[in-house]
């Protein structure tokens, strides 16, 4: 095993251009496969990053208008949310895995100590920081605790905080909105989101649900009604949603998403409306965006990823080619050394060996090279939507099994040929 | 008399180096070099570079198969780029034609003529119309939105309504479908209660009945139909995609909502290339009539196609920097395999070579004939693969995208892989360099070889 080892080496060697030109198409094809991979799989990140910004797998659902008779009610009536509707659809969904009250005052009149501003004000439970992606550069976010003593703080979207407080550092300031004191506890780091409900939260400023309700309860609705709702489903709800996708007769829009059928049977039996009215509420399930992005993203990444192989399998072409040609070259060699006494299984080893030295070691330089020509990339600046090009061990090793494959069958058949040469045959070669 | 001549065989068509004793009888003498047999010559290089292809078929086969497959993967990889782009045209066309842009006032943020920041700014129609006097600006249309509910015989549903001007149609590209049309400048100036629908509306309230003429009710007051938005597939939008809109005039727009400030303004500059002046313009005049900082950024917000048309570009843009890379690569992969090729070729006949040269042939015709090998090789296996790729692309094509995000049936946005001229072009003045390149090095090596060393050359 050693000796074929050392032998393959030293044929290498005698045909250095041949080897090196030989490598040299395994190598790029085992770059591409990596660049196109990695590239494909910064997408998908970056797509889930910014999807995140706002919340991944969430749904906001508003309060709309009948649009069907229902229990001697005419159509046309208007809903609105409560925040015992909240409370029950936590109690009774078994699709939920976390429910938020919202509301949100627009225009209030907001002061710090330095400037003025006008915004959007927003009153939330702490469980929304988490399904919201609302995460903070500095300070502390709300607790179950701000909710009980009904305490007057506030954290402050990037935007709105270099607005009111310039770059100074916001912590524990007071501020008033529209006249009531509140003091800031914590600033969100600078948000990257592009899509939103009621405005980016670089320009909100979020405020506890219960000082919410009691200082800035909503301006054109009954008392006690919510802005919306916000609720996450849980994992295996947001699982099935492709089964729902692709089980559709006709088109998305017209798909009755499971989820949102619960949601709507809980606020249609306390407010006395149709469930199967749609129009009663509505509501915005990203989960359905991010499902939508996955598939187009996976879509792409899996183009890429085949033209990658196909790409490496050019080059395993090549090594095909050149060990096809080592064989002719060394016919009388072959005979001699079969005529020596050596096996067919031997010969086959020894020419196997070679052109499987020659791919592996030619795709492994080449994954080495592409995973610093990635570095390298990273080191950008990256547009949105994308996080550089990040190759995942799922891809790595997929492309390493290529290689390997590749390998094993270019490098099978040039040997299968050496090691069946006649010896007389062999021995009587001539160029 | 002993002397090494190269002799053709006529039947066969191949020659090969033989070492005959005596004048050959019934063969031709490879003589070249002589002006008059130049020709002859020629032709002599074309048949030896056929002998040495077809005497290795195998091997070129495979160098060729190496040359069709860095084809195919060049053109798919180049049309898929192509497509990806095109899929984000046909998806920000639905928003706005060129030129356009959408006006949010918003609030100032820098402190102003004794005003603290954080004033709130409400522009009024007449400021619009002013922006449309402005020397850059086209067209202008205030918008005033409000959600209002709709009822069509015993149905009803809610929808946005936006209040717009005749110009809206051309800025927004709201294509009316046939028997339609959009709200023109008479309905604007009469107020008349006329409304232009998105096919949601159409779908939720007509269901199949011939719209144009139909009477709705928008928040109890009867309008009539004048025509429903053509299917539109929009990849951005503000507030709703068009298509679950009603549009009526502006003017009318006063019964149904408080209509002394605009929600939104939507302009277009004259020309796309003077949108950024335009901008500066519009933001001067708005600054001078409230009386606030015209460097404000936070005054106006503005999106318009020069941005969409940028986040476009952008994406692209890196996403064909790497599949070209990938793609030329890949047929330079081929290409160094035929190098490689020609490469062994060249050492196997340094023999035949040392004999052609000792019988007077010259660096020249060695070069052109192992280069015509080459670049033989390289066009046959180059047309190959164009032919394939033709095929692929069709077939492939299209690539799913955001069709289904969109729910867009005619699949526009989704990518189209399409074979333009340019691309053909652009690949086949790649192919012929790397042909000349890789053709050239073997030939190049062959033809300086040491005729008294290449004849010892075992």
């Amino acid at each position: 095993m050693k000796e074929a080892f050392v032998q393959s080496i030293q044929n290498l060697r005698a045909n250095k251009l041949r080897s090196l030109l030989t490598m040299f198409g395994i190598l790029w094809g085992m770059i591409s496969v990596v660049v196109l991979s990695a590239t494909g799989e910064g997408f998908r990140r970056g797509n889930d990053k910014v999807l995140r910004e706002l919340g991944k797998n969430i749904a906001i659902v508003w309060g709309g208008r009948t649009s069907m008779q229902a229990g001697g009610e005419r159509a046309g009536r208007s809903i609105q949310l409560t925040l015992d509707d909240a409370r029950a659809i936590a109690a009774e969904s078994s699709m939920i895995a976390v429910v938020s009250p919202e509301i949100e005052r627009s225009a209030v009149n907001v002061k710090s100590a330095y400037n003025a501003a006008t915004a959007r004000i927003t009153g939330i439970e702490p469980q929304y920081q988490e399904i919201r992606t609302i995460e903070l550069q500095y300070g502390r976010n709300f607790t179950w605790k701000d909710e009980e003593q009904v305490s007057r703080v506030a954290i402050i979207g990037a935007d709105m905080a270099d607005q009111l407080f310039g770059k100074r550092n916001i912590l524990n300031e007071p501020i008033t909105l529209n006249g009531v004191p509140y003091t800031v506890v914590g600033k969100i780091r600078k948000k990257n989101q592009d899509s939103n409900y009621s405005g980016p939260d670089n320009n909100k400023i979020f405020v506890p649900f219960a000082a919410m309700s009691r200082d800035m309860p909503r301006l054109n609705g009954e008392p006690g009604t919510l802005s919306d709702i916000i609720v996450a489903p849980k994992d295996w709800v947001v699982d099935l949603l492709p089964q729902a996708l692709d089980e559709r007769t006709g088109r998305i829009e017209d798909i009755d998403w499971p989820f949102e059928r619960n949601v709507r049977a809980i606020i249609a039996r306390r407010h006395g409306f149709d469930p199967e009215d749609k129009q009663a509420i509505a509501m915005w399930d990203t989960s359905l965006q991010t499902l939508m992005f996955g598939r187009m993203i996976g879509h792409m990444k899996q183009f890429f990823s085949i033209v990658g192989i196909v790409t490496l399998l050019l080059g395993g072409i090549g090594v095909m080619n050149i060990m096809l040609i080592a064989v002719k070259e060394r016919t009388r060699e072959i005979g001699v050394r079969k005529a020596l006494g050596a096996t067919t299984a031997l010969i086959q080893r020894q020419f196997f060996l070679e052109g499987f030295f020659l791919t592996l070691s030619s795709g492994g330089a080449g994954m080495l090279i592409a995973l610093g020509l990635c570095q390298l990339v990273n080191l950008l600046p990256m547009p949105a939507r994308f996080s550089g090009m990040i190759l995942s061990w799922q891809a790595g090793t997929m492309a390493l099994i290529t290689l390997v494959v590749i390998g094993a069958v270019t490098s099978t058949y040039p040997a299968r040929r050496a090691a069946e040469l006649p010896p007389v045959e062999a021995l009587r070669f001539e160029m | 008399m002993e002397a090494v001549i190269a002799e053709v065989d006529v039947v066969s068509g191949f020659s090969r180096t033989v070492v005959a004793t005596g004048p050959p009888k019934g063969g031709h003498y490879v003589r070249t070099g002589s002006g008059h047999h130049a020709r002859t010559a020629f032709f002599e290089i074309v048949r030896e570079a056929c002998y040495g292809l077809y005497h290795h078929r195998f091997r070129a086969a495979l160098s060729m198969l190496g040359i069709s497959w860095g084809i195919i993967s060049v053109v798919v990889l180049l049309a898929y780029g192509d497509g990806f782009r095109g899929a984000l045209d046909a998806g920000f066309r639905g928003a706005f034609s060129d030129g356009t842009v959408i006006t949010f006032p918003g609030q100032t943020s820098l402190q102003a003529g004794g005003e603290r920041a954080g004033k709130r700014l409400r522009v009024t129609p007449d400021d619009v119309l002013a922006v449309g006097e402005l020397p850059l600006v086209k067209n202008v249309s205030p918008e005033f939105m409000q959600e209002a509910s709709i009822v069509y015989g015993n149905k009803q549903s809610s929808h946005l309504v936006r209040g717009v001007a005749a110009s809206y149609g051309v800025m927004r590209a709201e294509k009316p479908q046939a028997g339609g049309r959009f709200l023109d400048e008479e309905d604007v100036r009469l107020r008349r209660r006329v409304a232009f629908i998105g096919t949601e509306v159409e779908r939720k309230l007509l269901g199949g009945i011939p719209p144009v003429g139909q009477t709705i009710r928008i928040a109890g007051q009867p309008f009539e139909i004048v025509g429903v938005l053509e299917e539109k597939v929009q990849l951005s939008n503000y507030n709703r995609p068009d298509k679950y809109c009603i549009f009526i005039p502006w003017t009318t727009m006063s019964s149904l909502a408080d209509t002394r400030y605009v929600g939104t303004f939507v302009w277009q500059a004259v020309s796309p290339l003077l949108e950024p002046k335009a901008t500066l313009q519009v933001k001067e005049l708005l600054a001078k009539r409230y009386r606030y900082n015209p460097a404000d950024e936070r005054a106006l917000n503005m999106f318009g196609s020069s941005k969409t048309n940028e986040i476009a570009a952008g994406m692209t843009g890196g996403l064909k920097i790497v599949l070209t890379f990938i793609g030329v690569l890949t047929l330079a992969i081929g290409g160094v395999g035929i190098m490689n090729i020609m490469f062994v070729n060249v050492q196997e006949r340094t023999r035949e070579i040392g004999v052609r040269k000792a019988l007077g042939a010259k660096r020249r015709e060695i070069l052109l004939q192992f280069l015509l090998e080459g670049l033989a090789t390289t066009f046959v296996g180059g047309v190959l693969g164009i032919v394939v790729s033709c095929g692929l692309v069709w077939l492939l094509s299209p690539r799913p995208f955001l069709a289904e995000l969109l729910d867009d049936a005619s699949r526009v946005t989704d990518i189209h892989l399409v074979l333009s001229v340019q691309l053909v072009a652009v690949t086949s003045a790649i192919l012929m360099m790397v042909g000349l390149v890789s053709g050239l090095l073997p030939a190049l090596k062959a033809s300086r070889l040491d005729p008294i060393e290449a004849l010892r050359y075992e």
